[in-house]
């Protein structure tokens, strides 16, 4: 495992603006560290999803509970781990958006940008907690 | 007519072109004032002819995706059609991930769309 070039270890109140602000931060520092652009997108992507949606959905904006956030960005792989203290959710019970009688539907499509966009995403627990990994292109 | 934001129109023909004035949408504040001000452009020309160019758009999240399934479908029950044109490739692979490009109407380019649509 190679040693983790910056690290973030932070826990915000459940605004959209706050969550905003950290995936601004996480791009900001993956441009400084140059990854490639494709790459950039993708993390960014996937990132406001996990995180509006801990935001959102599971923490349904309660000013009161806050979202755990810890990023670490290696030389080739980034990891990403975010919790709510929500009641979570079971990944099965969400309809996948893609399917024919579903792409009417006004939600799934987030997760499914995730898992396609990432190396590898992980629900953790029950379901209030997930990481997600994304190993470096090549240039 | 209603002065927008964070779009441009642009009437050619009957259709109503629309570019976006920011290239990553992705605030929530501003998915809201930019899903409104389609919203009003739909309104103002019940069923007509929408094309959203997205030339100008780099990045667009899940929340964009399902506001326009909404601009959609008011726009489908006033007969009326949306389409988008020059989809970048980022924003195009999303497109494709979620099956989007089944369920709207996409051309390569503004001329391709506008001969399409007259």
């Amino acid at each position: 495992m190679s040693s983790s070039l910056w690290n973030l270890n932070v826990s915000i109140e459940s605004q959209p603006e706050k969550g905003c602000a950290l995936i601004g931060t996480i791009r900001e520092k993956l441009t400084e560290l140059k990854w490639p652009e494709g790459d950039i997108f993708k993390i960014h992507l996937a990132t406001e999803e996990v995180v509006m949606n801990a935001i959102k959905h599971g923490n349904k904006l309660d000013p009161e509970k806050l979202v755990s956030v810890v990023c670490d960005i290696h030389p080739d792989r980034f990891e990403l781990d975010v919790a709510d203290e929500g009641e979570g959710f079971h990944r099965d019970d969400v309809p996948d958006p893609t399917r024919e009688e579903n792409l009417l539907q006004e939600s799934g499509r987030g997760l499914k940008i995730m898992e396609n966009f990432m190396t590898s995403v992980d629900y953790i627990g029950c379901g209030n907690r997930v990481r997600l990994t994304k190993e470096r292109s090549d240039d | 007519m209603t002065s927008f934001t964070q779009i441009t129109t642009e009437q050619v023909a009957d259709i109503q072109i629309v570019n976006f004035n920011s290239n990553r949408v992705m605030d929530p504040m501003m998915i809201e004032e930019i899903g409104g001000e389609l919203q009003s452009l739909i309104d103002q020309h019940k069923g007509g002819t929408f094309l959203l160019d997205l030339s100008n758009v780099e990045f667009l999240s899940s929340a964009v995706l399902n506001r326009l399934i909404v601009l959609d479908k008011n726009v489908k029950a006033d007969k009326g059609v949306l389409a988008f044109s020059n989809l970048g490739p980022a924003v195009g692979e999303v497109f494709a991930i979620t099956k989007l490009d089944l369920l709207f109407k996409i051309f390569d380019n503004r001329s391709a769309a506008i001969e399409a649509l007259q």
